[in-house]
């Protein structure tokens, strides 16, 4: 008897591993055009930045650069800085990592929390993944130390999406039930095979029974307990879509490995297994070399899931405020990353307690240190003429503007030129308070996503530009 | 606007919270009092910003005519009365209350924000209806229980923890299914079916039936059976071994919304009416013991006798002495006192060596020992305030300076007051959890107080809050208690603080992990502390005589978290009268942990639901 679709599915754990796609609809034929696509990248530290160590003191061509971003010198010409960008949007019955946190990759015009649920708005990373997404394995990946606090990625204004901290279930996720290969850019083909009917199988058969017991225990239900169960029935046509597509990605997976491009996807050499993996995120907040090592592991997991083609939109959340920083601070006798932000923040970096400030600069030269390796790598990956980093756009930001829960004069620079549609070896100075959300709009552009405004781009009363940012390219 | 204050003059003020129901009279005389100086007073003093123009925070006290309806907004006076109460209302700038003006108000306002008539049983409302999922921890004692696989499955498929932020993570309305976590369902599934043992029976018909009536949690009709077994035909028919083909309809079974979620039906008509016997079980049974109900209590369910008080009571004590129970520790009150914060309690071991993992792990085991030894043994609920007992192990006696036990059991230790111990107060547990990583944090534990304590949380700080300013030269700040009083002179951080930091320094005596200091730095400690309403404390001893004078405001805030965890919603104003109901309950019988539960049990929104008219 030849194997149903079902034995296939579980044989391979396919299902288990697949990530849920929002809105399945037939992938675009133009992707032929653009070989290697083009990846977002975002990548966020916690806590701020110490802004005058951070910000070039000219517009224009990048001279020395100042000490939090020294380590990018080699490699400057990708790299633009962005200054003057802020979240103007209200928050409501947030405390402060919340509201910087909630706005921080939405630009939400408004965020709060209605009896202890929180509300913001669709962030960028999803807005992108939403459209992007459909042409890779998965979606989208976020990844790293994002806590109840710090959510930034929203699938809709009462959604937010979890981030992964634990390196091995990210490995996993990426790669359960698939080999890791990199595509060979010119060789994949546009086409693509699956008419997305519906077919019989064993899954289809138990999804058509509990849609059928759904819609029958619907029409029993008062008005909000059917709300509640179209949320039921949504999911589950989901998962239906979902199990229909997984065929064609498989095909697409064999194809890839039977091909690989020029350059060399490789299983991270320390990734640990599922326990230590737990144990080493648990031990970042006490131990910084473990910390770096962590960092390290979480951001080769994110080229690898470019180089692979596994996601085109990665999130990566670095660190946590509770962190703890020996040997990384060498001032003072405080090692606690929050307690010295705020200590080194006070009303004005005027009144911070100076030794604090520069405890909070050595930990953002030392995270950026990191961000630099990372960018490093990616620029030595060749996928066929042009660099990993090329067809990447990586914004390098923090969730807040300062440790004092500032929202304003963000630390923000992109690195990668994005498939030349960005100009490196700049700094752009912005007017004050003009909208991060500026920014998202641009990057959705790049990213093939096109929207007339996203989050306060429009509404906000610091609105700019008619909502864009010019000068990128 | 400002956000309310919620402070403890009114957690601590007699009466407003008590069981007593005002005399009915009170009722006519507060509405009279309403038409005749208290609307003009709105009209004069509040409407400029709160009236139909602006609806300043979404408030307009124009369409407040007169009569007895104004007394239904109970939640609206207790906000009113706060802000009325420490003069952020009328803000500055805006026309004053004078002094006869603002007591007048501040006296009806008390009036009214604790007015309720109980008298009338028949309007009744149980609440909104609400269909709920079973959330992670739900689902995997349920899957547990259902087909006895024991792994972790939510973890092994990678489900979500729960976000419900503040809520419960038994709250309807943030429990949602996202496609992601269906998905997650679906591979649990599929995980439960290889590792369960074949289920057993005269025929298919008939362990499909058994399994489903246990998944569904409730007699199954015919017609669902034959669907059942439609889809075991399927497998039977191309030849599947029979434990294979059991293998569809069982995962089905596992994904239908009748297993993942509670579904209580619509009844006819339009009034409240109680619950079916399988859904009240369905109800208990999560509510106790945060999992499906087990043999004995469902069919006594579907026999209809938990219509019977004395039926329904003898359950629950059953359950409540059950060691699946413990839920009510682990899930309850976990949440409730924030026990789950100690995994991120701050105080390292640099500052702090004693504070290992497995000392740490001691502290937990002493406050979840102490709340079920609370239940197994039926004591009063106030022994949370305070208590002549501890449950302890070697580590944590050595900790607090308490001499004669060893090895690493827990067990009853009587106190002696020289140890300062006894009571939630003087747990480790919540002691580090409110610290920083090499000192205490008075705010922190003064917060943690109102919030857990009272249910009075404080709002968090504005974000512009920024740090305490450093003084000028000269002036330097000598004590960490000096530097802190800075709370209280900044006038955007006094209102709080002033009600926060006291209840915090009471407990100064013990160090950021709990363990008892008489000195602090070579310098005494001062730990005396004024509450708002001037009255005057010292010390862990004094911070315990005004927690049990205050006991009553204690029981209540219990009642109203144990009520909105049992109920899977915020507790809301109709509830009143059953919370007081409750209470009086509870205080007729000692304050005893099981008096509380089965007060809530028997209570009118935990037995009974309506029909959902319109979008919640």
């Amino acid at each position: 008897m030849e194997p149903t679709r079902r034995d296939l599915l579980r044989g391979t754990g396919a299902l288990l591993a697949l990530p849920f796609l929002e809105s399945l609809q037939p992938r675009a034929w133009g992707e032929a055009r653009i070989t290697p696509p083009l990846r977002m990248g975002i990548v966020t530290v916690t806590g701020g930045t110490v802004l005058e160590s951070w910000k070039p003191k000219d517009t224009g061509p990048l001279g020395k650069l100042p000490s939090i971003l020294r380590c990018l010198e080699p490699m400057k010409g990708d790299v633009l800085v962005l200054s003057g960008l802020s979240h103007n949007g209200r928050t409501d019955g947030l405390n402060g990592h919340e509201a910087a946190g909630y706005l921080h990759l939405t630009g939400a015009p408004e965020a709060k929390k209605v009896n202890g649920k929180s509300r913001s708005s669709k962030s960028v990373d999803q807005a992108v993944a939403e459209v992007v997404g459909q042409s890779s394995y998965l979606p989208s990946l976020e990844i790293g130390m994002s806590n109840q606090e710090t959510r930034y990625s929203w699938r809709s204004a009462d959604q937010h999406v979890p981030y992964e901290s634990n390196p091995r279930l990210v490995f996993d996720r990426m790669f359960r039930g698939r080999k890791i290969a990199a595509p060979d850019w010119g060789r994949r083909a546009a086409a693509r095979a699956g008419s997305g009917e519906k077919r019989d199988s064993d899954d289809q058969s138990v999804i058509d029974l509990v849609l059928d017991e759904a819609n029958r225990l619907k029409s029993t239900l008062g008005s909000a307990d059917k709300l509640r169960l179209d949320e039921y029935l949504h999911a589950v046509r989901t998962v239906e879509r979902r199990v229909q597509l997984v065929e064609d990605l498989q095909r697409q997976a064999a194809l890839d490995s039977e091909h690989p491009g020029p350059s060399k996807a490789e299983v991270p050499p320390n990734l640990p297994d599922g326990k230590m993996a737990g144990r080493m995120r648990q031990a970042t907040e006490r131990d910084p070399e473990i910390h770096a090592e962590y960092t390290r592991l979480m951001s080769e997991l994110m080229i690898l899931a470019f180089q692979t083609d596994t996601t085109r939109v990665c999130t990566f959340a670095v660190g946590t405020d509770e962190s703890l920083f020996p040997g990384v601070v060498t001032v003072g006798y405080e090692r606690h990353c929050h307690t010295l932000e705020h200590q080194g923040n006070a009303d004005k970096p005027e009144n911070a307690d100076p030794i604090a400030r520069e405890a909070c600069r050595q930990i953002h030269a030392w995270y950026t240190g990191l961000f630099c390796e990372m960018i490093r790598k990616m620029k030595a990956i060749d996928e066929g003429g042009s660099t990993l980093l090329d067809n990447c756009m990586m914004l390098y930001t923090s969730y807040m503007a300062d440790g004092g829960h500032g929202k304003d004069d963000y630390p923000v620079l992109l690195a990668g030129t994005a498939q030349k549609t960005l100009t490196g070896g700049r700094h752009l100075a912005y007017p004050k308070r003009t909208p991060m959300s500026n920014l998202y709009v641009e990057m959705l552009d790049r990213m093939g996503v096109k929207v007339d405004e996203f989050g306060e781009s429009k509404t906000s009363k610091y609105a700019q530009f008619g909502g864009r940012l010019p000068g990128l390219a | 606007m400002r956000r309310a204050v919620i402070g403890l003059v009114l957690a601590l003020s007699a009466g407003a919270l008590t069981a007593q129901s005002p005399p009915a009279a009170a009722g006519d005389d507060l509405a009279a009092a309403f038409a005749k100086d208290i609307r003009p007073l709105l009209e004069s003093h509040c409407f400029k910003c709160h009236g139909p123009m602006k609806k300043k925070g979404g408030l307009d006290f124009s369409r407040l005519k007169d009569g007895k309806a104004v007394l239904g907004e109970r939640r609206l006076w207790k906000k009113a009365l706060l802000q009325v109460e420490e003069h952020e209302m009328p803000p500055e700038g805006e026309k004053p209350l004078s002094p006869e003006q603002g007591s007048a108000f501040v006296s009806w306002l008390r009036g009214a924000a604790s007015y309720v008539d109980c008298g009338n049983l028949v309007e009744r409302d149980p609440g909104p209806p609400l269909l709920r999922r079973l959330n992670r921890s739900e689902y995997n004692a349920t899957v547990r229980d259902l087909t006895g696989v024991t792994i972790d499955v939510a973890s092994e498929v990678g489900m979500p923890e729960e976000a419900t932020g503040t809520a419960f993570d038994t709250s309807a309305n943030a429990l949602v299914l996202p496609p992601a976590l269906m998905e997650k369902h679906f591979a649990a599934a599929d995980l439960i079916l290889d590792r369960m043992k074949p289920p057993q029976g005269a025929s298919p018909r008939e362990i499909l039936r058994a399994f489903a009536r246990r998944a569904y949690r409730r007699p199954i009709r015919d017609d669902e059976v034959d669907r059942l077994m439609a889809l075991h035909g399927r497998g039977v028919s191309r030849g599947d071994a029979p434990e294979k083909a059991l293998r569809l309809p069982l995962k089905a079974v596992l994904v239908s919304p009748h297993f993942l979620f509670r579904v209580e039906r619509e009844q006819a008509g339009a009034k409240a009416y109680a619950l079916t016997g399988p859904e009240l079980a369905t109800r208990l049974s999560y509510f106790l013991w945060s999992t499906m109900p087990d043999e004995a209590l469902l069919s006594d369910a579907e026999q209809g006798k938990l219509a019977d008080p004395a039926v329904l009571e003898g359950q629950v004590r059953r359950m409540l002495l059950h060691p699946k129970a413990k839920a009510l520790t682990g899930n309850f009150a976990a949440q409730w006192l924030q026990l789950r914060k100690l995994d991120f309690a701050r105080p390292s071991t640099e500052f702090f060596p004693a504070f290992t993992g497995r000392l740490k792990q001691a502290m937990r085991e002493e406050a979840t020992t102490f709340l079920d030894k609370l239940r197994e043994e039926d004591r009063s609920i106030l022994d949370l305030l305070d208590s002549d007992y501890a449950w302890l192990n070697g580590d944590l006696a050595k900790h607090y300076g308490i001499p004669g036990v060893e090895g690493k059991d827990f067990r009853r230790v009587a106190l002696r007051p020289e140890w300062h111990r006894g009571g939630l107060v003087g747990m480790g547990a919540f002691l580090a959890l409110t610290s920083h990583t090499s000192r205490t944090s008075p705010t922190l534990r003064g917060k943690w107080i109102l919030e857990s304590i009272y249910g009075t949380p404080p709002p968090p700080p504005p974000p512009d809050a920024g740090t305490i300013k450093e003084q000028k030269k000269g002036a330097e700040p000598k004590t960490f208690r000096e530097l802190m009083a800075q709370h209280a002179v900044q006038a955007a951080c006094a209102t709080c603080h002033r009600r926060i930091d006291p209840l915090g320094f009471a407990l100064e005596n013990y160090d950021a992990v709990g363990a008892w200091r008489d000195s602090q730095g070579g310098k005494p400690l001062d730990s005396a502390g004024v509450l708002p309403s001037g009255e005057k404390f010292d010390g862990v001893g004094g911070l315990k005589s005004v927690l049990l004078r205050t006991a009553p405001a204690f029981e209540r805030n219990l009642i109203e978290q144990l009520l909105s965890y049992a109920l899977g919603r915020d507790v809301q104003d109709s509830d009143e009268c059953s919370l007081r109901e409750i209470q009086a309950a509870a205080d007729r019988d000692g304050h005893r942990y099981s008096s509380i539960v089965i007060g809530i049990v028997k209570s009118f929104p935990f037995r009974n639901r309506k029909n959902s008219e319109a979008k919640d």
